[in-house]
């Protein structure tokens, strides 16, 4: 009874955490629709309103939908994998309202304060923006409310991990290189490491950042009058600002096995390899975020070399993980239901987005596309098309669990074919403008000869925002539509 | 009240005020800038700017794409049957093969990036914009601001800011090998060096209390043009000057 206990809570938190990324996702693609139309100039003139909105959806998109859901989802593929409580549900619950404190101020910050430093504000933009400085203090603080509930993220993982009866090392793929791997009983759930590998990721790089912020907001306030240096500052944004692109891969990696051991009515394949992998990104994890950076020259060349370094080996557990998923998939007997077609529709996007990182992460090839749209296509094609598809067939698994199947499939199925559409249309036309050198974050529509690209990209964002949309009608249906009195205490699919 | 309970008050507040929030923001909260006369970014697209890199780029999409539709016609043609537990074996046993495999591809791809510049010839060598202790001819500065880029052609302080395509007030040789020295003001800004036909050179990030260097010879002359490459502030796209190579 109390093994139900805890499934059902973990289901509505998780719950929970989806439908608020869902919402917030509703309307951070609306705001990059606006942001891409003001582009054109219908909206008038109107640079800061672009560069306000630029930023809102960044942030709104990445704290608020990729946080939200990655974060959300992840007390609901622990607990199951795991077959154990989570560590402290009021811990899970206090996370969120710490990051709903923080982007309501991040929203005040930019709707009341004009604040439009990026949502990467870059150090010290901040002082010489044409907003207030209490709109940058805001959301400085907005910001660290975010930091803070990362930090707690790791060690709830990291906790109930510990909780279930599971070594540290061993969490974090380490068990692999044991003579005996094949035969020991207790190894640790491959779905639960990915998790715990950004468990700790999360600890160690977010500190650095949270000290910025910090120092940041003491400035703002006039606590301090000493700039710090800019190089540092970039420094420190970027160790954090890669990794915590993992804190939404790694775990959509996580659900990506889960879903796939799920559908498939079997272990994955390939589980030392895959181990292997995860502990060679345990340790390079924290030290490639200077690839951001290749384009300062004023930084010492050893980091730029190291970092390439870094980044091709972090390619590996994403290689290694497609391989055995795919494997999978095809050896099984594979059940194929809504959950299983967007993550076979992420798993397929996960490469494309994977070989234009790997040109970003190129140093001689990323002299020709850095800050440039290119990159912009890329990471939308990361987060749209590999990792939300990913969240949403995760979202759909949750939601056939709770609802015992009872929620509106072929709208659901219908919703993937719509916004992959949409959004593979208006990246492509990222990637065109970027590879002949169109600058991003620019208001400017550069280059000034493939305007038209920018008009011809604003008919398939229509088409992706009304398929995200019905999503999240579909999501928002299953979980406020009729009375949970008594919830299912079973996957249906499983 | 149970956690869902919560959720849905909050959202029901915060989807609320945050639509009143928008249209007050949409309407009111931005103010127009004037850009003045130097946002006019041109790029001639012509043939000269299919490059081996960006042809190979588009490449990569297709090998993509052909990957997913034969994965997708072996798994349709399937039709989702298991698989003998001979071909479950033999893909079991082509995992370690499949690692050692991709550890050498990327080894390989790794030498081959860092090696293809120098053997190109005619690119700058990637890691001699970190230093000023290069062979030049001619030292360049130049001091970046929001929202303006200053040239000291002559190394003597005297500084242009070269905003006219038409006529440019900076004037540079083929054939010498420059330095751009390069500093900001304020924020960070970013050196992007356009060709004549529209080609993205090279770039460097100007970053605030240090010296940013950048190493170019021009092959042909032209009118290039110099636009900031970081997010600067509310005039970043304003931010174009010309450089006229004889």
């Amino acid at each position: 009874m109390s093994e139900k206990k805890h499934i059902e809570e973990a289901k509505d938190i998780s719950l929970g955490y989806f439908i608020t990324g869902g919402l917030v996702l509703a309307i951070a693609v609306l705001l990059g629709l606006l942001t891409r139309i003001s582009q054109t100039g219908m909206l008038g003139n109107v640079p800061k309103l672009y560069y306000s909105l630029m930023t809102l959806h960044g942030m709104a998109a990445f704290v608020g939908w990729g946080c939200f859901t990655s974060i959300g989802l992840t007390w609901y593929v622990l607990v199951k994998t795991l077959d154990s409580p989570l560590h402290s549900p009021k811990l899970v619950k206090f996370i969120y309202w710490l990051f709903a404190t923080g982007f309501v101020l991040l929203v005040v910050s930019v709707l009341f304060g004009n604040f439009g430093g990026s949502w990467v504000f870059l150090y010290p933009i901040a002082f010489y923006g044409y907003w207030d400085t209490w709109a940058a203090t805001v959301w400085t603080l907005g910001v660290i409310l975010a930091g803070v509930g990362i930090i707690l993220y790791g060690l709830e993982i990291l906790l109930t991990i510990r909780k279930a009866g599971y070594g540290f090392w061993a969490a974090l793929g380490f068990e692999s290189f044991k003579k005996d791997f094949d035969e020991m009983e207790n190894r640790v759930p491959l779905p639960a490491v990915p998790f715990a590998v950004i468990g700790l990721g999360m600890i160690v790089a977010t500190i650095p950042f949270a000290i910025l912020l910090i120092y940041q907001f003491l400035e703002l306030i006039g606590l301090i009058n000493t700039r710090m240096d800019a190089l540092l500052a970039k420094n420190m944004l970027w160790w954090f600002g890669h990794p915590v692109v993992y804190l939404i891969l790694f775990p959509v990696v996580g659900f990506f096995y889960y879903v796939t051991e799920v559908y498939a009515g079997m272990k994955l394949i390939g589980e030392r390899y895959a181990k292997l992998a995860w502990a060679l990104a345990t340790i390079v994890q924290n030290f490639i975020g200077a690839h951001h950076v290749y384009n300062d020259m004023a930084q010492a060349p050893w980091i730029h070399v190291w970092s390439q370094l870094g980044t091709y080996a972090i390619i590996i557990p994403s290689l290694i993980s497609i391989f055995s998923i795919t494997a999978t998939i095809f050896i099984s007997d594979f059940h194929w239901g809504v959950a299983s077609q967007y993550m076979f529709t992420s798993l397929a996007f996960w490469l494309l987005a994977g070989m234009s990182g790997w040109v970003n992460a190129t140093i001689s090839l990323n002299i020709h596309i850095h800050n440039t749209l290119w990159v912009v296509a890329h990471f939308h094609v990361m987060a749209l098309l590999a990792l939300s598809t990913m969240i949403f067939g995760m979202g759909y698994h949750l939601i056939t669990d709770y609802t015992e199947g009872d929620f509106n499939k072929n709208l659901a199925s219908k919703a993937l074919w719509t916004y992959v559409i949409g959004a593979l249309g208006f990246t492509h036309f990222w990637f065109i403008q970027g590879l002949w050198g169109g600058i991003r974050r620019s208001y400017a529509s550069t280059p000034e000869n493939l305007t038209l690209l920018t008009y011809l990209s604003i008919p398939f964002m229509i088409i992706a925002v009304i398929g995200i949309w019905i999503n999240v009608y579909v999501a928002f249906s299953a979980a406020f539509g009729k009375s949970k009195a008594a919830p299912a205490a079973t996957a249906s699919a499983s | 009240m149970s956690f869902l309970k919560q959720v849905k008050m909050f959202l029901i507040a915060f989807g609320g005020v945050g639509v009143i929030l928008l249209l007050r923001f949409l309407f009111t909260g931005s103010t127009k800038i004037s850009p003045g006369s130097q946002n006019a970014i041109a790029a001639n697209l012509d043939e000269s700017t299919f490059t081996i890199v960006r042809l190979f780029l588009i490449g990569l999409e297709f090998l993509w794409l052909s990957f997913w539709a034969i994965f997708y016609i072996r798994l349709s043609m399937k039709a989702t049957q298991p698989a003998s537990e001979d071909t479950k074996k033999k893909i079991e046993a082509f995992e370690p093969k499949y690692f050692q495999l991709v550890a050498a591809l990327l080894v390989l791809l790794l030498i081959l990036s860092f090696a293809i510049p120098y053997i190109g010839g005619d690119e700058v060598e990637q890691f001699h914009n970190h230093t000023n202790d290069q062979p030049f001819d001619k030292q360049v500065n130049i001091l970046a601001h929001q929202f303006y880029f200053e040239f000291d052609v002559n190394n003597n302080g005297t500084y242009v800011q070269s905003f006219s395509k038409d006529n440019p007030e900076v004037v540079l040789k083929t054939n010498v090998m420059y330095l751009f020295s390069m500093k900001t003001t304020d924020t960070t800004h970013g050196f992007g060096l356009y060709s004549p036909d529209g080609v993205l050179l090279g770039q460097n990030q100007i970053v605030p209390g240090y010296d940013n260097y950048y190493y170019f010879q021009f092959e042909k002359p032209g009118i290039y043009k110099v636009l900031c490459m970081e997010y600067c502030g509310a005039g970043h796209q304003v931010m174009v000057s010309y450089i006229q190579v004889v």
